[in-house]
């Protein structure tokens, strides 16, 4: 039984986005608060050095279950199963999950665990694309999709097999080859959030919130803030968190792997693929072409 | 299931994962119940399937490689 009483599974909540967006800083934060664990794609991170695996992997069932919605819910319940019982055998007050691969599965996150919550967690995508597109070989984090005649690690190629790309006999999977890796990545982003936000349409609104990278980096202690109110952690912070709070996690300590410049001088070509694949997204997200000339 | 087909599939794993996980590898073993089945091995598994049965395995399909009952599907879709 966890500190307050309450069942297992009132304490669950899940975190989803196309990745790059703050997660392993916000799942390295949540984790450090007493009596939370908070995953990082099922496992726990210490920073950005993975450690215990607690969770099964969702690798490739992100392709799978975003091939074959049907298949979702059995998927994740099966997966998932064993998260009520963790939080009695841990004693949790809550217990998480953050992963970009919880974007197939948000549809019916609510059918599995009813009371759950959900942070949804967007970057604008033309970040979300310049940070993904690198030239860090091999990528020890890699999350978006590379020039095509590239060798990929087994690592790489084991993560891309998961990774979102067209469903079969579809028009975009007619044209993926010939798309560039700014197009698939915005493709892959797009879908990502297209994805996510077909899936809230299954959540009660009290139960999931929308945390936008931008303002999580630029004000993180306010954003963390209304992060824990939303989770309903009542107790102040920790001496952990409160240090954590003023690193950066995660974030690539130069640009030097970065194969695209900032948006502002991007080639016309590759934001005319961009706002292609991705406008329409970034639209429903509130980004628009006018803002964020960076 | 055709035990030599079994067979051929649990000689290629072990030659991937190694002698000390034969034991582990039975017709019901899966990525998750086998702890040298793990995520870095996957694609040396893969292609040690593909090499020992003559065929090529798409990344639409590579989800079946995370199980023998998967795999001995995906043999039987492709042969």
């Amino acid at each position: 039984m966890n500190a307050s009483g309450t069942s297992p599974r009132q304490g669950l909540f899940f975190g989803a986005g196309a990745g790059r967006c703050g997660t392993m800083m916000l799942s390295n934060l949540l984790n450090a608060e007493d009596d939370v664990l908070c995953l990082h794609e099922g496992k726990v991170r210490d920073l950005e050095v993975a450690k215990t695996q607690w969770l099964p992997f969702l690798t490739l069932e992100n392709f799978q279950c975003y091939a074959n919605p049907e298949s979702a819910k059995d998927v994740f319940a099966n997966k998932r199963s064993d998260m009520s019982q963790i939080v009695v055998d841990q004693q949790l007050e809550c217990f998480g999950d953050i992963a970009y691969n919880n974007a197939p599965f948000v549809h019916v996150i609510p059918e599995v665990f009813p009371t759950a919550k959900l942070l949804v967690i967007v970057r604008d995508g033309r970040d979300f694309v310049r940070s993904v597109y690198t030239s860090q070989r091999p990528d020890p984090l890699p999350v978006g999709w590379l020039d095509q005649e590239l060798e990929l690690s087994d690592l790489e190629r084991y993560i891309a097999m998961g990774r979102l790309r067209p469903r079969k006999e579809t028009e975009d999977s007619e044209r993926w080859p010939q798309l560039t890796p700014v197009a698939q990545n915005a493709w892959l982003w797009a879908e990502t959030y297209r994805v996510i936000l077909d899936g809230l349409q299954s959540w009660p609104d009290s139960q999931y919130i929308i945390v936008r990278a931008e303002n999580f980096f630029d004000n993180t202690v306010e954003e963390y803030d209304r992060i824990r109110k939303f989770l309903g952690f009542s107790w102040p912070l920790n001496d952990s968190v409160r240090t954590l709070l003023t690193k950066r996690i995660n974030t690539r300590s130069s640009n030097n792997h970065y194969i695209l410049p900032k948006y502002k001088d991007w080639e016309h070509q590759d934001r005319q693929d961009f706002w292609s694949e991705a406008g329409e997204v970034m639209e429903r997200l509130g980004y628009f072409k006018d803002t964020l000339e960076r | 299931m055709e035990n030599g087909l079994f067979h051929r599939v649990q000689k290629a794993l072990i030659g991937v994962l190694g002698e000390q996980a034969r034991h582990k590898i039975t017709p019901k073993a899966t990525m998750e119940s086998v702890e040298e089945w793990d995520s870095l091995l996957f694609v040396q598994v893969m292609l040690a399937i593909e090499r020992e049965f003559s065929i090529k395995i798409s990344a639409d399909d590579a989800i079946e490689l995370t199980s023998v009952q998967g795999i001995l599907k995906l043999i039987g879709d492709n042969t």
